[in-house]
């Protein structure tokens, strides 16, 4: 049975106690529950800078999430203010670099399968739009990334003159009927092009997927190639609305820096109009409107960005902004850091590349957000993924395909029953279950090994990884309020301290997160009179529900739901169990427990 | 009745402490505003420069050995559909001016056991007639051997 708990292919190589090779960790992590759909714990396993972790989603699946490890352990330990156990195990670098690698292709595999889901909807989206266009619907209109920057053409505007120079770079390296030649390709290519008539893409058992393109984004691709080739043609400006400047002038390397960037990226958009992808279009508009930034900033001496947050970005809403203002101030503060840090490359004194510049419009883009929400009392957007432009624009200039009526209803239906059948399948393979496939049972399964009967408690889990390596290095990461709690202790005195961190009224470290339920006293640090601070929990709780209550017209039962939960959360706490610790919006960077992770912070 | 009704106050908790695997991320939000979560992306907190380029080589790398070594063949078109998606997540939308692309596949190519012949056919298909491309996939092929 022990045998059965082991990671099999670690324990082959793990037996051997000389390493071939110098060793590296592979980290098992256990995260403490915190209230809330993480009452349950977590577990995590890391390697190097990547931390993979399997998730419950809508509607029902678990999936595979990646994540850099310095921020993990800040969401999970900080935020979310939750404990972290660590086993670092020991294992020779070809083990750790196969472990890895079989995580990594997991994560990509995943990644296709669910994009092609998306995709194949998108073939149903595509076939309603081009019928009702050519049902007389003058609304019907694809969304093409990318062509955003510059339609719907603002006609008041001057052409660009970075597209002008562009535009006869191309043609006097292709020939001055190039661009008409190419969209004439395009537009045939696109009225002879008809949905796949075949069964239902397969889902390997294993493996990395090997799908065709599916109609809607062949067509796509070919639409947006057409609106690049439209764009260079006329030689469109930027849209005021698809860009924004930084307030601080560049020094003067900086903008050598850029010149010379913006030099080489009219070379690469001119081998791009000749490049054998098929998403040329996209990268050929975002590379454009690039240009033209670029050109604003060289004309203004201030780095001018496009607008590089995705069309569907998370807003955080404006009440929630006014509520955090301390916060906000400090993200600002931190996002000039990003900035300045990334604006380093720019006076590194070597050529920068797309990365260089990408890393600078991420960075800029985000203070500029903040700046901008707290300035126009809105929302703001936020993305936990790199920001890269792709700002759409609805196209109803739609290329009709060479198919009958008929032809294309039935495109349609088959469009619907094969996207709808390959959901199912997805989500049938993928389907979470609380006893066989969770967050533990995913991890035991990509490693290779079989989980014991209760490993798919995460805090049973751990206890089967130590038990099976008593060697492995354990470090616990104290939750955020508890790393804060020892540091005060030492300075203030323990008692002094805990009496006055203890609750949610006077306590220091914590400001009432709307996000948690209604709680008086923090119970994760201490045991023996967790039962009693309990009972005052569950009272306290059920007082705010009655007072939720009263205030139900007032606050929409915000204040009722938190008392509830409050009750809820609590109740455990009779039984010597704490699952509520509290969490946080946002902490200081510099007050983040950054010394406290060396040991892993070495690690990988 | 009273006595089913604390069972059942009880039992929810209960469930809960089980109900591993999912999070709560709403407190997370604001924190989304100043950088990404992904490890691709260069940091003023990030204890290693160069830590996003490492990771596009490393990605391009596992994606070029997972193509290659999957049960079914997959086109070049295809694997150039993917290569894009992937390339974008790390901020990159021009990846075939990307001198680290080339570098990477070649490593992948030689991590996924492709042969000397195999790999003169990816080097032709995959650089587009540049000698500098195909050098770049040669210089990570032999590098990773």
């Amino acid at each position: 049975v022990t045998t059965r708990r082991t990671f099999a292919l670690a324990i082959l190589l793990v037996s051997h106690p000389a390493f071939g090779s110098t060793p590296r960790f592979v980290e098992y992590l256990y995260i403490e529950a915190n209230e809330g759909a993480s009452s349950g714990g977590h577990v995590a396993i890391r390697f190097g800078d990547e931390t993979y972790n399997f998730q419950h989603e809508r509607p029902g699946v678990i999936r595979l999430q990646r994540d850099g490890s310095d921020h993990f352990l800040f969401a999970y330990g900080v935020l979310e203010n939750r404990t972290v156990h660590v086993s670092r195990i020991a294992v020779p670098s070809a083990t750790w670099a196969d472990l890895r690698q079989r995580f990594a292709e997991r994560y990509l595999t995943e990644r296709r399968l669910f994009e092609e889901r998306d995709a194949l909807r998108d073939d149903s989206t595509l076939l309603e739009a081009l019928l009702a266009r050519r049902h007389g619907d003058g609304a019907a209109a694809v969304a093409l990334r990318g062509a955003g920057y510059f339609f719907p053409a603002e006609q008041a505007l001057a052409p660009s003159g970075s597209a002008l120079a562009l535009r006869a770079r191309v043609l006097r390296a292709y020939g001055g009927d190039f661009i008409a030649r190419r969209a004439d390709d395009l537009r045939r290519e696109l009225a002879r092009l008809r949905p796949g008539g075949g069964p239902p893409p397969e889902i390997p058992a294993r493996g990395y997927p090997h799908f065709d393109a599916p109609y809607s984004s062949r067509y796509r691709d070919l639409l947006t190639a057409l609106a690049a080739l439209e764009a260079l043609r006329r030689a469109l400006p930027l849209r005021a609305d698809a860009q924004w400047s930084v307030g601080e002038p560049l020094a003067p390397d900086e903008q050598v820096s850029l010149a010379a960037f913006a030099d080489r990226l009219a070379g690469e958009l001119t081998r791009l109009l000749r490049s054998d992808r098929a998403d040329w279009g996209y990268a050929f508009l975002v590379g454009l409107a690039r240009l033209a930034a670029l050109d604003e900033t060289a004309r203004t001496g201030r780095l001018v960005l496009l607008d590089a947050f995705p069309p569907e970005s998370e807003v955080v809403p404006w009440s929630s902004i006014r509520e955090q203002r301390d916060a906000v101030a400090g993200l600002v503060t931190e996002a000039r850091e990003e900035l300045a840090t990334a604006r380093g490359r720019l006076r590194a004194g070597r050529p920068i590349d797309e990365a260089d510049y990408a890393g600078v419009e991420d960075a800029g883009n985000r203070l500029l957000e903040l700046e901008a929400a707290v300035r126009d009392r809105r929302g703001l957007r936020v993305s936990a993924e790199r920001l890269v432009p792709s700002r759409e624009a609805h196209w109803a200039d739609l290329v009709d395909p060479e198919m009958t009526d008929g032809e294309m209803e039935r495109g349609l239906r088959r469009a619907n029953d094969t996207a709808r059948r390959f959901a199912t399948e997805l989500e049938r393979r993928y389907a979470y279950d609380l006893f066989s496939r969770n967050c533990v049972s995913e991890i035991f399964a990509t490693v290779g090994a079989e989980p014991g009967s209760l490993d798919f408690i995460p805090f049973v889990s751990a206890r089967t990884v130590n038990a099976r390596w008593p060697d492995a290095e354990r470090v616990t990461l104290p939750s955020y309020r508890r790393w804060k709690l020892e540091e005060m202790s030492r300075t203030a005195g323990a008692w002094r301290t805990w009496l006055r961190e203890s609750n949610t009224v006077t306590s220091t470290i914590y400001r009432r997160n709307p996000a948690d339920s209604f709680f008086l006293f923090f119970t994760d640090d201490v045991v023996a009179v967790r039962p009693l601070l309990g009972v005052v929990n569950v009272a306290a709780a059920v007082g705010a529900g009655a007072a939720g209550l009263a205030l139900l017209p007032f606050d929409h039962g915000r204040t009722l739901v938190s008392g509830l939960r409050g009750a809820v959360f609590s109740l455990p706490e009779l039984a010597f169990v704490n699952l509520r610790k509290g969490s946080f919006t946002y902490v200081p960077r510099a007050d983040r427990p950054v010394d406290a992770l060396p040991g892993v912070a070495a690690a990988g | 009745m009273i006595h089913r009704t604390a069972v059942g106050v009880l039992a929810v908790p209960l469930v809960a402490l089980l109900a591993g695997c999912s999070i709560s991320v709403s407190s997370w939000s604001l924190s989304k505003s100043v950088r990404s979560s992904s490890h691709s992306s260069d940091s003023s907190s990030s204890s290693s420069p160069g830590a996003a380029e490492e990771a596009y080589r490393e990605d391009v790398s596992d994606y070029t050995k997972a193509f290659v070594t999957s049960a079914r063949p997959g086109d070049l078109g295809s694997f150039r559909a993917d290569l894009s998606r992937l390339a974008q997540e790390h901020g990159i939308t021009n990846w075939e001016e990307n001198p680290s692309t080339y570098t990477a596949i070649g490593d992948g190519l030689a991590r996924a056991g492709v042969s000397d012949a195999g790999l003169l056919a990816y080097k032709q298909n995959l650089s587009g007639g540049d000698p500098a491309k195909a050098d770049l996939i040669q210089k990570g092929y032999d590098a990773a051997r």
